[in-house]
């Protein structure tokens, strides 16, 4: 029997189903940043078309808020990142510390979003009540709602994918791999909210 | 209903009857089964769909009504693009053939992720039950391509059939990242990328398109969803929305989610070219290269769906130019299948027979292609019965016959049973004959100035619609014909061995059907794939 037989439940040599892991993470990222991209071509077609609207659109909305989440999901980014850099050192304790400090930092950023969403939804600026709107600020509202919302349930996702491979890295079934493999997912949501910070909250008509 | 395993390999049944619980086949992670599943489940879906055409012919029998109204009209045609599109064509070929053949012509045990598969299977019949699930809300009236404003305005039951597309679009990114990380993880150590069988390309290239364009179609869909339901407005000009770019999005995937549905009919065609002429290929390389080359220029043609939708001119020019390039790397596959039967030892089987049928409406559709992406011709056929002829040439003269080749030429792999020769070639003609017959016609009516889509004509194109109604049905019960033999050679065909037909392809080197383990040793790989210069010590 060569090594492409020997077995495991999958059937798959086990030094080789982490290499399968990475590059199938690797593809589905590839697969993520597709549906965000089409999102932020609508934003920029948009805002062509409707400067002043999106413009005032920004600066109506709780540019503390973004900024703080923005900080937030990087200090988280550079947490996950330490975490797979002491599991490879063999300190699975501080690195489950480290999962842990992302994980709460996850929570903090969906905390201040909702803290956000409850706002826009005080002003009766939800998103079922967009068509109320004027059709520029419509259209900057509807994105919003999208863009922002669809990352946020990619947080969520993170959050639970970090969580289930926390509790297997703390029951010693996973090794740094895979907890590299939930860092990289991680770090694109990260990345996409890094563009959504600028176009959301800081590209207004006046500088503060 | 499982046929008996071969016994040539010791001790290990097949992986037909290993299990035969309806669990074993439900819960299977075995990319064997899940393949079948997948087979089956487009096979009714073509069914479900081709009842459809057929009716919608019978409409046309006449130029007022016939046996539908004008509304049901609308909606049937809708239905029938999206089940053949999404639920049959996109599916049927990568996830069915390609499902049970890229391990096996890989020496690998299973695809790289097994659940992964399953969960897609899944994934696929949700999806179909979501979108199917509309019919009895009365179905919808878009058409297919479900375009703004009116898809977002339209009272019929759009919501879940857009959202049922959503999710089967889950289910295609599911298998696509699965093959992807198969091909490029799971060969045996010495199998070279330039050593994998040609299908392997086919599978390969079109995983990519749809990794990586089925997202943005996903978006286009949920945002037509919000526009219907809460009147987002995204692409309604009345709420600031532009409904051109609705167009941009939904053709950023349609259009290479065409060469989705060629490609691995491409891949086929491939294999069974150098099977049946006994030869290598002219070139593995162009053939290779060129079904990469598809795949990426397919991502920059989209815009020439939009010629007469207000685009610059200047950019329908850009993307007529790139679309003619599609031409190119299509024509270098014709060229090299063609120079690979040159010399060849030719045995005209059924599958052989749909290559020739694939070849003459691949490269009839084809140049139909070169014409319409010419922007000035394209105005006058577009919206026509001119480009409904075209795409039918290509899908279904491309997919259906290339998917058909490629049931006929693994039946023995899949089932360990040959297909009937002489009802194949019968069921071939039927199907050239029945298809030619349909759709010429068609062309003359677009080009005549028929619009597509419309439930009345004028009197005097009602001689060419006869014809094509008539031929929809040669063309049909040629199908029939085709499926129906596969299906009794599936269960009472005469044994066929290993390897009936002498291919020296990889999949053929183990026993057939496989074992559920796919190969009792370590794949061979001497000789190549495609070496037919030598004495074969697997037969």
């Amino acid at each position: 029997m060569t090594e492409l037989f020997a077995e495991t439940q999958d059937g798959v040599a086990l030094a080789e189903r982490d290499s399968l892991r990475r590059l199938g993470m690797m593809v589905f990222l590839a697969s993520e940043a597709m549906l965000f991209a089409g999102m932020f071509t609508l934003y920029a077609a948009g805002r062509i078309r409707h400067p002043q609207a999106f413009a005032d659109g920004v600066d109506h909305n709780l540019r503390w808020v973004g900024t703080a989440n923005t900080y937030v999901l990087l200090t988280s980014s550079w947490c996950i990142a330490m975490a797979v850099v002491r599991l490879r050192s063999g300190s699975r304790r501080s690195a489950l510390l480290l999962v842990s400090a992302t994980m709460l930092l996850g929570l903090l950023f969906l905390g201040l979003k909702g803290y956000e969403y409850q706002w826009h939804l005080a002003e009766g600026d939800g998103p079922m009540a967009v068509a109320r709107h004027d059709p520029g600020i419509a259209l900057f509202m509807g994105l919003y709602w999208l863009m922002t919302g669809t990352h946020a349930l990619h947080v969520i996702a993170g959050l639970i994918f970090l969580g289930y491979v926390a509790w297997r890295v703390a029951y010693r079934q996973a090794n740094d791999r895979l907890l590299e493999v939930a860092a990289w997912y991680w770090h694109l949501v990260d990345l996409i909210w890094v563009f959504i910070w600028p176009l959301f909250y800081l590209l207004g008509r006046v500088s503060r | 209903m499982t046929p008996p395993a071969q016994d040539s390999t010791a001790g290990a049944k097949s992986y037909l009857v290993a299990e035969t619980t309806w669990s074993s086949w439900l819960m299977t992670s075995d990319h064997k089964r899940i393949g079948i599943m997948f087979l089956a489940a487009t096979f009714l879906a073509m069914l479900l769909g081709g009842v459809v055409a057929l009716i919608l012919r019978i409409e046309h029998l006449t130029p007022h009504h016939t046996v539908v109204d004008a509304m049901t009209y609308n909606r049937l045609f809708t239905l029938h693009g999206v089940i053949m599109v999404w639920l049959f064509m996109i599916p049927a070929i990568p996830a069915g053939l390609g499902n049970f053949l890229l391990p096996l012509m890989l020496g690998a045990r299973d695809v790289a992720f097994p659940r992964l598969n399953l969960l897609s299977f899944y994934v696929y019949l949700l999806g179909a039950g979501i979108t199917l699930s509309a019919m009895l809300m009365g179905g919808t009236d878009t058409g297919w391509t479900f375009y703004t404003p009116y898809s977002a305005t339209s009272p019929t039951a759009v919501a879940p059939v857009v959202a049922g597309v959503f999710v089967l679009g889950i289910s295609s990114i599911m298998s696509g990242i699965n093959f992807i990380v198969t091909t490029h993880a799971l060969r045996p150590r010495g199998m070279g990328w330039f050593d994998m069988p040609l299908f392997v390309w086919g599978i390969y290239a079109t995983s990519i398109i749809q990794v990586v364009a089925t997202p943005v179609l996903g978006l286009s869909l949920a945002l037509v969803v919000l526009d219907h339901s809460f009147s987002w407005g995204i692409f309604d000009p009345a709420r600031g929305g532009d409904p051109v770019l609705f167009e941009h999005l939904f053709w950023f995937y349609s259009h290479p989610a065409v060469y989705i549905m060629i490609l691995p009919a491409m891949g086929v065609i491939s294999e069974v070219v150098c099977t049946f002429s006994r030869k290598n290929p002219l070139s593995y390389k162009a053939i290779a290269y060129s079904s990469l080359g598809i795949a990426l220029v397919g991502f920059l043609t989209w815009g020439h769906h939009l010629f007469v939708a207000g685009q610059s001119a200047y950019a329908s020019g850009a993307f007529g130019i790139i679309s003619e390039l599609v031409a190119v790397f299509s024509a270098i596959k014709v060229v090299t299948w063609l120079g690979t039967m040159y010399r060849g030892s030719i045995a005209f089987t059924t599958p052989m027979a749909y290559v020739f049928i694939f070849l003459f409406l691949f490269v009839f559709g084809g140049m139909t292609g070169v014409a319409q992406a010419a922007m000035s011709l394209d105005v006058h056929w577009h919206d026509t019965y001119f480009i409904v002829a075209h795409f039918h040439f290509i899908m279904v003269g491309g997919t259906l016959t290339g998917l058909i080749a490629g049931l006929h030429y693994w039946l023995p792999k899949i089932t360990g049973r040959l297909p009937n020769e002489r009802v194949g070639l019968i069921a071939a003609a039927l199907v050239l004959m029945g298809f030619v017959i349909t759709f010429v016609p068609q062309f003359l009516l677009g080009n005549a100035g028929m619009p597509r889509r419309y439930y009345d004509y004028p009197v005097r194109f009602q001689a060419l619609n006869v014809i094509s109604t008539v031929g929809s049905w040669l063309l049909s019960s040629g199908i029939l014909l085709a499926f129906g033999s596969l299906l009794h050679a599936a269960f009472r065909g005469p044994r066929a061995g290993s390897n009936p037909w002498g291919s020296r392809s990889f999949e053929w080197r183990t026993a057939s059907p496989p074992i559920t383990a796919n190969f009792e040793r370590p794949l061979d790989l001497v000789p190549g794939a495609y070496d037919y210069s030598v004495v074969n010590p697997h037969d």
